[in-house]
């Protein structure tokens, strides 16, 4: 057994090596590195010539930078990028908004039929979303809201899945808690805002989380919904590099790294929360 | 307890009714109505046509299509070329609408919604789905309109056998979308390789096939004869070659259960069993493995060309010379398939829709048609562009392209009734099962049966 004593300024870290602990960094390194292939594949590719992405070379024999320049320059990608990033954070900001007051209705307050209806909101997962895409449509004509952001964010700032997740995580926090803020007289709206919401944070930034997910991937419906550039979406852009024979792979990985940069960096902030949202299930009373 | 049960009961009721609500609303499929009237003797209108006495002028004409990049820029210029030159004053106004089968869902939802476009893309299969939702104007007044169609001598400028998917027999056999150029699907074969064979020329027919296709292949070298990536289009080629057809003239029945049918699926069996040929995994990995030596044939559009010509100078077995021909057939003729996108006019007022016909009148023009070739890669639909110095230039740089271009003649379309795209994927998992082992009679018989049942709802 050998021990390691790393100093990174004024922290030491002491490491202890023991074979089962190779075996698991192994192991893990292994999997990382499976985790990590799509994205090293990705950036490799984006530096490739169509030659080599259909000869299958694994490595560029050059960094074509100008890959970039051409997937940046073949769709206003300015534009679309801040049309999905407008549009991702006005969705994250209704369906959090309407999710944590619908999810703590149903988790703490009283009031007849909450079962029925909280069922019924469940029911309406089992309709796929391919057969909501004609209603919806013939909603937004009829509100004249063709062809504008509205048309993007307002139909999905309600999602049941996420409200029955809110729900879940809001029925783990204890009951005293309430009894207690009860007891100070606090109200409703007050306790939720002032306790349940801080102690939910991991629930509320996955919901967060997917949604924007869900935003910045939505291609089918903004293509229908629109019919401008200045209105469409980054996932639009990414569409002009499929052409007739061939798809300009090279191309659309240099434009895909360019458009899953702001989704990695807006992991990297939220990371432990996402990784907290799906292992805790509630907190321990 | 019972207030509970009666709680379930209440919401199950309710879940069933907002089902039984929903369902016809989510229905994606128009309302059926009834095809436009029969094709009207348009000939014996010659002194009055209505087409005629149309004025266009001012018109703005709604143009979704499916253009990006180099593609689009093509068509911005065939269309201000037309918005600045028209002497009416008309204006196209392009949107794009995401690719074939994007485009497709977004007009689908616009006949929902009662608003569709004025001129849109799409395939002639696609079109005979929107016609039959009655969106659809058939082109043959305007056509012949004395004072917006064609002249005698630029009707005899066309290869209409490019155009035959655009008529329909269902709707009096009246054109019902227009094409300016198309593409066919070739045999792609490496010359050198063949040489170093022995052979001086490509198979002309499927046993000279086998024959190259055995000699080339070898498993230490990791080399095949033919690498196969199926589509119902390859099949409709080996049909073709055999002498039979996919659906019959008249679009009212199943075809391909014929002898060329069943003589095709065998084909298939046989270059599979005897090891010579493989399907690749992924998509255009038939276009890779030909340009690294892998494979001896492959077939594919000629829209490729450009892209196996940068596979080949790029790839590791170093460039080679190479070529294209039709595929090897039993009839007496060579065939080739031929296919490729078509545009439609959609219903409004005469005078747009007429509009409309003048862009797409424009748009044929020979410059016009041959610079949307050249982009494309794709074919003039009309003999005169061929003779334009920039396409004598272009097919001096694309000897294979100029190859690919004598084979016209004997170009045959693929059926473009409503309810193909889904005979389409019938017909591709059949391809499967046979070169999965499955008896080609059998699978033939059973595809056949399902296309059948499609094309009887379809009518």
């Amino acid at each position: 057994m050998t021990t390691w004593t790393l100093s990174l300024g004024q922290q030491r870290i002491r490491l202890r090596i023991t074979p089962m602990r190779v075996v698991l960094y192994l192991v893990l390194i292994a999997g990382a590195f499976v985790a990590m292939f799509p994205f090293i594949w990705m950036i490799l590719t984006s530096f490739k010539s169509y030659g080599e992405v259909t000869a299958g070379r694994f490595f560029p024999r050059e960094l074509r930078w100008q890959n970039y320049v051409e997937a940046w320059n073949a769709a206003p990608f300015g534009r679309y990028f801040l049309n999905s990033l407008f549009i991702a954070m006005a969705t994250i900001a209704g369906d959090l908004f309407s999710g944590i007051l619908a999810a703590y209705a149903f988790a703490r307050m009283e009031f007849p039929g909450r079962n029925v209806i909280f069922f019924l909101f469940l029911a309406t997962l089992m309709i796929p979303g391919e057969l909501t895409v004609l209603p919806n449509f013939l909603t937004i004509r009829r509100l004249g809201w063709y062809n504008t952001y509205q048309a993007q964010i307002i139909p999905f700032t309600a999602s049941v899945f996420h409200i029955f997740l809110l729900r879940q995580f809001f029925m783990g926090i204890p009951r005293e808690y309430w009894d207690a803020a009860l007891l100070d007289g606090c109200s409703h709206f007050r306790y939720l805002w002032s306790i349940v919401v801080p102690l939910s944070r991991p629930a509320v930034v996955t919901v967060a989380l997917l949604s924007f997910i869900g935003s910045w991937n939505a291609f089918l419906w903004p293509l229908i919904v629109t019919s401008s550039e200045n209105m469409r979406p980054i996932q639009v852009g990414l569409r002009s590099f499929v052409v007739e024979e061939a798809t300009q792979t090279q191309l659309m990985m240099a434009a895909a790294t360019m458009v899953i940069v702001p989704i990695i960096i807006f992991y990297l902030f939220t990371q432990k929360y996402f990784t907290e949202g799906l292992t805790m299930t509630g907190l321990k009373g | 307890m019972t207030r509970k049960l009666v709680y379930l009961t209440v919401a199950l009721a309710l879940v069933v009714g907002m089902l039984a609500a929903c369902a016809p609303k989510a229905t994606p499929t128009p309302e059926p109505t009834k095809p436009p009237a029969q094709a009207e003797p348009t000939k014996t209108q010659e002194e009055l046509d209505p087409i005629s006495q149309l004025d266009p002028s001012g018109q703005e004409v709604l143009f979704w299509h499916v253009s990006t990049r180099k593609h689009e820029k093509a068509l911005m210029e065939i269309i201000d070329g037309f918005n600045n030159s028209n002497p009416y004053g008309i204006k196209v106004v392009p949107e794009y609408a995401g690719y074939y089968g994007d485009i497709y869902k977004k007009i689908l939802a616009g006949i929902a919604a009662g608003e569709t476009p004025d001129l849109a893309i799409g395939y002639a299969n696609q079109v005979a789905e929107y016609a039959k939702a009655g969106v659809i104007v058939p082109l043959d007044p305007f056509m012949n309109s004395k004072k917006y169609g064609f002249t005698e001598e630029e009707k005899k400028d066309f290869m209409w056998n490019l155009l035959e998917g655009d008529r329909r027999p269902e709707f009096g056999g009246q054109y019902l979308s227009f094409a300016h150029s198309r593409s066919m699907q070739v045999m792609y074969y490496n010359v050198d390789w063949l040489k170093e064979m022995g052979y001086d020329g490509p198979p002309k027919t499927w046993a000279e096939f086998k024959e190259m296709c055995m000699k080339a292949t070898d498993p230490e070298k990791g080399t095949h004869g033919y690498a196969y990536s199926g589509s119902a289009s390859l099949f409709a080629t080996l049909v073709f070659t055999f002498g039979g057809d996919i659906v019959t003239k008249d679009n009212q029945k199943v075809a391909f259960n014929s002898e060329a049918g069943l003589k095709a699926l065998q084909l298939l069996k046989d270059l599979f069993d005897s090891g010579c040929a493989y399907e690749v995994a992924e998509r255009y990995g038939d276009q890779k493995d030909f340009a690294n030596r892998r494979a001896l044939f492959t077939f594919g559009s000629t829209a490729g060309l450009p892209y196996y010509r940068s596979a080949i100078e790029e790839s590791e077995a170093g460039p080679f010379n190479w070529d294209v021909d039709a595929p090897p057939h039993e009839t007496p003729k060579p065939v080739v398939n031929v296919y490729g996108p078509s545009a439609a006019i959609f219903k409004s007022v005469p005078e747009r829709e007429l509009a409309g016909w003048l862009f797409l009148k424009y748009w044929a023009e020979p410059e016009n048609v041959a610079k949307w070739a050249m982009t494309a890669n794709y074919f003039p639909i009309r003999k005169s562009a061929i003779e334009l110095p920039e396409m004598q230039e272009y097919m001096k740089k694309n000897p294979q392209y100029k190859k690919a271009f004598t084979l016209l003649p004997y170009g045959r379309m693929e059926p473009s009734v409503a309810g193909y795209q889904q005979i389409r994927g019938i017909i591709a998992d059949m391809m499967k099962q046979v070169i999965e082992g499955a008896d080609p009679q059998q699978a033939l018989e059973a595809a056949a049966q399902q296309a059948q049942e499609v094309l009887d709802q379809n009518k």
